[in-house]
């Protein structure tokens, strides 16, 4: 099948919302591309502007590639496509102009965004370093590109009440494919959350306990244990008539004392090289 | 702008004794050739180290007079010789036979000189700096190319030294042209060969060289990823080892390792030579290191800001307000310094430290109050509820900043009395840091002491002659390679 047959295939497949569909023709596509050379935009398939819209239809490609395994919650192929859709967004022929709101950032957020969600902090933030720093995006004003930024942001604060009403929304979602981390992210949102109430308080009434972590109120204890045990790795929490006590680890204060001895130990090696 | 009024003033000067300087000059710079050719027989680098030791006042007189390296190529070359032509070329001189003058012996030293590569890439090496200086992009660029070629016919020890400078000359012609791409491949290719070839100072000078090349184009990943996969050779020069760390730290900071990060800065500092030559990259260095500080949660003391001179009163300003947790007057320093810290690269590194702003402003509220409540704190510190204060406090308490407990029903905040702190590891681990940072000083200037080789003694014949010599070169060695710190 040529090139643009199976391209207008593609895109119809993802007009109509069919990921997996989309998942499968991807392969054959993409050897068309490397047999047209247009898989990697270089120096030489840049000249003319028929190639360029040609590089442009196979970003193009990429992108449907990208969302769909996304939504297809294919996460590692995600991440294979944003790698591959990297060299086309530096491309300056591709790219030059100011972008707000396209599927550039997009994508970008949206990698960003998966970024947070698997805890990968410094991956995240190695990737923001390029996008402050490219002149054609506006971080800010970017409805995509804000979302993960501010999302950070308050998670670092510990704000997380703000985070909480950014979820919740649905409308606050600048698109669709945004509903996808929602429920991964809540889950990081609470984990976080009880690691820090664990540390806080001695003791805390189980009721207050399900709002701090935006459980239903009307949810029975039982479950709620059962619960905050399975998914957020809770261990010393004793629940007893209501109250959730914190038992504190008494392991680490008492900490080792053969840490001070080899560190002495070593100290006595240093000095005898010495003298 | 005053060293360019000296400059014109010395070139008036000049005129009247233009043709004696430039005879001068000539022989200065043949006098390094023939230090060069003795660091070619003699295997002894430290030759090298001294011819570039007076790089730097050569390269300025150079500039004001452009008629010395056509002579000196004219001398050096047999005529229609290939590199003869593109070198003339690219100084837009003419192929004079100036060799006529000379008289026969002197014609014998200039021919066997020319066939020693290293005096041929100390000749490239100064054409290029001098084309440089005069900001003829283009040209150097055009030059580079054919000096690469010629880099790659030799494999010579006693070139390491000088391709590792012309490797520098050539990156930076890139960088002022913007076209920081398209020189990796070839950086990449002569990094293996120099890592084969056991070349350390080549080795060194090419990682930094990439790294500055990826940190300029902020690409985060690929810099750490060549950190991970290379070596820096440990005998490297001070200044290439203070200039790795420096990006050392750049990538560790970006990558939220603040304290390694801290240690990378803190050594760079260090190893920079202490001259007033390395002055702008011991500022750059102490900005991030400013940085690094304050997100790590210390504050810098106030005598980093006056020590030097430059401009650190952005730096000063955001630690005021994150001394004082102040919100609103971190905003405030954040607009009005933006551009600047843009142009230092710190600026994503600075929109960081909200967080430590307000960590530092609850820090404070815990040490003032044993017991306050939450509303109190929200007004205190400007945020927006009750709730997300509850939030805010109890994340801090988790990452170690307060030593507290929060009380949910009667919505307050209770200090923990302060312990004794001598009764926990807190002295011993202080002391720990201490004992093993001295230590570590003291290996270090022990491996870095230089001793004469066997060699030297060996030679009566020419004890006499090389005493002087030696002392020369200690002093070349003592005041390190600064002329990299110039820009």
């Amino acid at each position: 099948m040529s090139l643009q047959k199976l391209t207008a295939e593609l895109y119809a497949l993802f007009e109509q919302d069919k990921y997996s569909e989309c998942q499968s023709l991807l392969p054959p596509i993409k050897i068309e591309l490397i047999k047209h050379n247009l898989l990697v935009p270089l120096l030489s398939n840049t000249q003319t502007k028929d190639q360029v819209n040609d590089l442009r239809i196979a970003q193009r490609i990429l992108e449907i590639g990208a969302l769909s395994s996304l939504l297809s919650n294919n996460y590692q192929s995600f991440e294979n496509y944003v790698a591959q859709l990297r060299p086309f967004y530096s491309n300056s022929k591709l790219h030059h102009k100011h972008e707000l709101d396209t599927d550039a950032t997009k994508i970008k957020s949206l990698y960003l965004l998966y970024l947070l969600s698997q805890g990968l902090i410094s991956k995240f933030h190695t990737e923001l370093e390029v996008i402050y720093n490219s002149p054609q995006y506006d971080v800010e004003k970017d409805k995509f590109l804000q979302f993960p930024v501010h999302l950070e942001r308050n998670l670092m604060e510990g704000n997380y009440i703000k985070i909480w009403r950014l979820l919740k929304e649905e409308k606050n979602l600048p698109c669709q494919e945004y509903k996808h981390f929602i429920s991964t992210l809540i889950q990081a949102l609470r984990f976080e959350i009880a690691k820090s109430i664990e540390k806080t308080y001695e003791s805390i009434p189980v009721n207050n306990c399900k709002n701090l972590l935006y459980f239903p109120q009307e949810q029975s204890d039982a479950v709620f244990e059962k619960t905050l045990q399975e998914e957020l790795e809770v261990e010393n929490w004793k629940f007893d008539n209501g109250v959730i006590y914190f038992v504190k680890n008494e392991a680490e204060l008492s900490g080792n004392n053969s840490n001070v001895i080899t560190n002495v130990l070593n100290y006595a090696e240093q000095i005898e090289s010495i003298v | 702008m005053s060293e360019k009024q000296d400059v014109l003033m010395k070139d008036a000067e000049d005129v009247s004794s233009h043709n004696d300087s430039v005879d001068a000059i000539v022989k200065e710079i043949e006098a390094s050739f023939v230090l060069l050719s003795k660091a070619a027989s003699s295997f002894d680098n430290r030759y090298v180290s001294k011819v570039f030791r007076d790089l730097g006042p050569l390269r300025r007189k150079l500039v004001t007079n452009k008629s010395v390296l056509p002579l000196v190529i004219n001398r050096l070359y047999p005529s229609a010789h290939g590199n003869k032509l593109y070198l003339l070329k690219a100084l837009d001189a003419t192929e004079t036979d100036e060799r006529m003058d000379v008289d026969e012996k002197e014609e014998a030293v200039a021919s066997a000189n020319a066939s020693t590569p290293e005096v041929e890439l100390y000749l490239h090496l100064l054409v290029q700096v001098s084309l440089l200086d005069q900001n003829e992009l283009e040209k150097v660029n055009a030059l580079n190319d054919n000096i690469i070629q010629l880099m790659k016919l030799y494999n010579r020890r006693s070139l390491d030294f000088i391709q590792a400078k012309i490797w520098f000359f050539i990156s930076r012609t890139k960088e002022l042209l913007n076209d920081l791409l398209s020189i990796r491949s070839e950086l990449l290719s002569s990094l293996r060969t120099a890592t084969l070839r056991h070349d350390t100072e080549t080795t060194a000078s090419i990682i930094t060289l990439l790294l500055r090349n990826y940190l300029l184009s902020h690409d985060i990943s690929q810099a750490s990823n060549l950190v991970e996969k290379t070596d820096f050779p440990e005998n490297a020069g001070n200044a290439l080892v203070a200039r790795y760390y420096y990006y050392l730290a750049r990538i560790n900071a970006i990558q939220l390792d603040y304290s390694s990060a801290h240690e990378c800065v803190i050594a760079a500092i260090r190893k920079a030579p202490q001259t007033h030559l390395a002055n702008g990259f011991i500022q750059s260095a102490t900005k991030l290191s400013i940085i690094i500080e304050l997100l790590m949660g210390d504050i810098p003391e106030l005598k980093v800001f006056k020590k030097q001179s430059g401009s650190f009163e952005a730096y000063f300003n955001v630690t005021k307000a994150v001394k004082l947790g102040d919100l609103n007057l971190f905003g405030e320093v954040l607009n009005k310094y933006e551009d600047l810290f843009k142009k230092d690269d710190n600026f994503t590194l600075v929109s960081r430290l909200r967080q430590n702003v307000i960590k530092t402003g609850i820090r404070i509220i815990s040490l003032s109050y044993s017991k306050i409540s939450l509303k109190d704190i929200c007004i205190k510190l400007h945020l927006d509820s009750e709730e997300s204060t509850e939030y805010i406090v109890s994340k801090a308490i988790r990452d170690g900043v307060i030593e507290a407990s929060i009380n949910h029903q009667k919505g307050y905040m209770q200090s923990k009395e302060l312990l004794d702190v001598y009764s926990t590891k807190l002295p011993q681990n202080e002391f720990d840091q201490r004992i093993k940072f001295c230590l570590s000083l003291h290996n270090d200037s022990v491996k870095s002491m230089r001793y004469p080789s066997d060699n030297d003694n060996k030679d009566d014949a020419s004890k006499d002659d090389s005493k002087e010599d030696e002392i020369d070169l200690l002093k070349a060695i003592e005041e390190g390679d600064l002329d990299d710190f110039m820009d």
